[in-house]
């Protein structure tokens, strides 16, 4: 291959480098741009931010849409020495209370005053005021609620701006079974970085080192084993060091 | 020297050509993941302390116009200003925390965090009862249920310290400490180096490897500027316990979300505040003592 002149052989080598520049600049630029990572799909993951209360514990009637007073039913009811065990309408409640195990420590035992709590001297007191009869024996978690550092704030923290709703004693607790249910925690920490791929353990799923259990030391790694039976007779600790006689 | 092209010399020339070219798409590789011309006013923006006023109106009007043209939502930035007298500080009831992280995953909606990759300020330790072993604790635990029994669970989140590690080694002052104990970042400013993830002895500093990705109706559209606006990739983020509403006055996200009631945020200047009274009757500590960071994040327990 010959060119005319070096300048045409320049010229054309030039355009040519040119096209290729060109054409190498257009492919880079006008492929796709870098594909964004997938949103994880997040639709899975529900978070519920109500209270961790036993899953149906209510009484059934009242589950079932039905309104009523205690009164309707308890219109004859003795005052019960031992716990009882739920019933009927109250089959479905979680009872744990711990020592508190009388259904007459809270509830008015008075059938015309079965509408109301009782406190611990006698006096009946209306379900509205359920705060004070928690307060009559968790009076120290009374006092740190009221001041804040007990039970769930929302809204302002700061009081000349907005009002701070603060949670009675019955939203998160359950006053039968006032322990927290256990609840499912919400997945743990995603891969470090980046979605997921494929052949790769998700960040997380080996085991903290830490966390494994500790392997057994090999026996290469121990000494000889002693037969107890040849093992030295050692003295009694101590037998040479008492006092001397005198 | 014959002026004929010889088969060695065009040979020799193509590969030139073609490494060449090959050298150059590579070196215009990162062009390829811009959408149109680099926008001249973000290259040229000041540092947030630099801005005047009129710089900020500005920069948070492109920044809006921007996350429209990104994610077709219709944001607001704001930029609230420290108070007088207001310090904030959190509290933590160990002995109440049930480990759900339903408190990072009400930050992660709050702060628009990345959610491919996934990234939580808050990170949930896992430990033994009876004693703090920050060595075996695990945060990837993920049982059916909690509390485990013989565990607890250790929330950690930035604990906006007086004494900043991550404020110290930032070699461009793109994060520092507000006068109400905040620490920020400028996403605008910082260069992505991480060395403030490094100092940070609670690990409570993320880094964005790659743009974050979020779907557009899980964007919070109430931002602030120092907060939970839309990040770039490339620049580091963290815990500013929700500053765009905590100097609004409202209790950060991760605290309304918490389902027992173990959170407790206040203003330390204020006396009669929640965090006050937990200070001073509650035996509170703070993690790593040792390392003299003076965190304004306290842990207690109570049961």
């Amino acid at each position: 291959m010959s060119f005319p002149s070096p300048e045409l052989r320049k010229g054309a080598l030039a355009v040519g480098g040119a096209l290729l520049i060109y054409v190498g600049l257009a492919w880079a630029l006008s492929s796709a741009a870098i594909a964004p990572n997938p949103v994880a799909p997040r639709g899975e993951i529900q978070v519920d931010f109500g209270p961790n209360r036993l899953p149906g514990t209510a009484l059934s009637l009242h589950k079932a849409g039905f309104e009523y007073q205690c009164s309707e039913c308890h219109m004859d009811q003795p005052r019960h020495a031992t716990p009882r065990t739920f019933v009927g309408e109250h089959s479905t409640l979680a009872f744990d209370h711990g020592a508190n195990d009388r259904c007459f420590n809270c509830h008015h035992p008075d059938p015309d005053l079965a509408d109301q709590f009782v406190t611990r001297d006698g006096r009946p007191l209306p379900f509205t005021e359920h705060v004070a009869l928690c307060a009559s024996c968790h009076g120290v978690v009374h006092r740190d609620w009221l001041r804040g550092a007990h039970g769930r704030r929302q809204g302002y923290w700061d009081r000349r701006k907005g009002e701070a709703e603060r949670t009675d004693c019955v939203i998160c607790h359950d006053p039968h079974h006032p322990v927290f249910a256990p609840i499912a925690p919400l997945p743990p920490p995603g891969v470090v970085r980046g979605p997921a791929r494929p052949g790769l353990a998700p960040h997380g799923a080996v085991p903290h080192l830490l966390n494994t259990p500790v392997a057994p030391v090999p026996d290469t790694l121990r000494g000889p084993a002693i037969d107890p039976d040849d093992a030295p007779a050692y003295a009694a600790p101590h037998a040479e060091d008492e006092e001397p006689a005198r | 020297m014959s002026d004929a092209t010889t088969r060695r010399d065009f040979l020799k020339g193509g590969v030139a050509v073609v490494a060449g070219v090959a050298s150059v798409a590579a070196a215009l590789e990162p062009l390829r993941g811009l959408d149109g011309p680099p926008d001249v006013d973000a290259w040229l923006q000041s540092h947030y302390h630099e801005m005047t006023p009129d710089e900020k109106a500005a920069a948070i009007a492109r920044l809006e116009a921007a996350a429209k043209a990104e994610f077709g939502v219709d944001i607001t930035i704001s930029d609230p200003q420290p108070e007088a007298k207001t310090k904030f500080a959190y509290a933590l009831n160990l002995g109440v925390c049930v480990g759900c992280r339903k408190c990072a995953y009400a930050c992660e909606a709050e702060n628009n965090t990345s959610r491919a990759p996934g990234k939580q300020y808050i990170r949930v330790l896992e430990m033994n009862k009876g004693g703090i072993d920050l060595e075996s604790a695990n945060h990837h635990y993920d049982p059916e249920q909690v509390p485990q029994a013989g565990k607890f669970y250790m929330p950690v989140q930035c604990h906006q310290c007086d004494h900043p590690p991550c404020v110290k080694v930032c070699p461009v002052e793109a994060t520092w400490k507000e006068p109400d104990g905040i620490v920020v970042v400028d996403y605008d400013w910082c260069i992505g180096c991480r060395y403030c993830e490094a100092a940070c002895p609670y690990w409570a500093r993320r880094f964005n490897f790659e743009k974050p990705v979020i779907k557009p109706e899980e964007i919070n559209p109430k931002t602030g500027y120092l907060s939970n606006r839309p990040r770039p990739a490339g620049v580091m983020e963290k815990c500013t316990f929700c500053l765009h509403r905590t100097r609004e006055g409202r209790y950060p996200a991760c605290l309304e979300a918490c389902p027992t009631g173990a959170r407790a945020f206040g203003n330390l200047h204020d006396p009669k505040s929640e965090i006050r009274y937990i200070l001073e009757h509650k035996r509170v500590f703070v993690l790593k003592e040792e390392v003299g960071t003076l965190p304004n994040f306290f842990y207690y327990f109570d049961v």
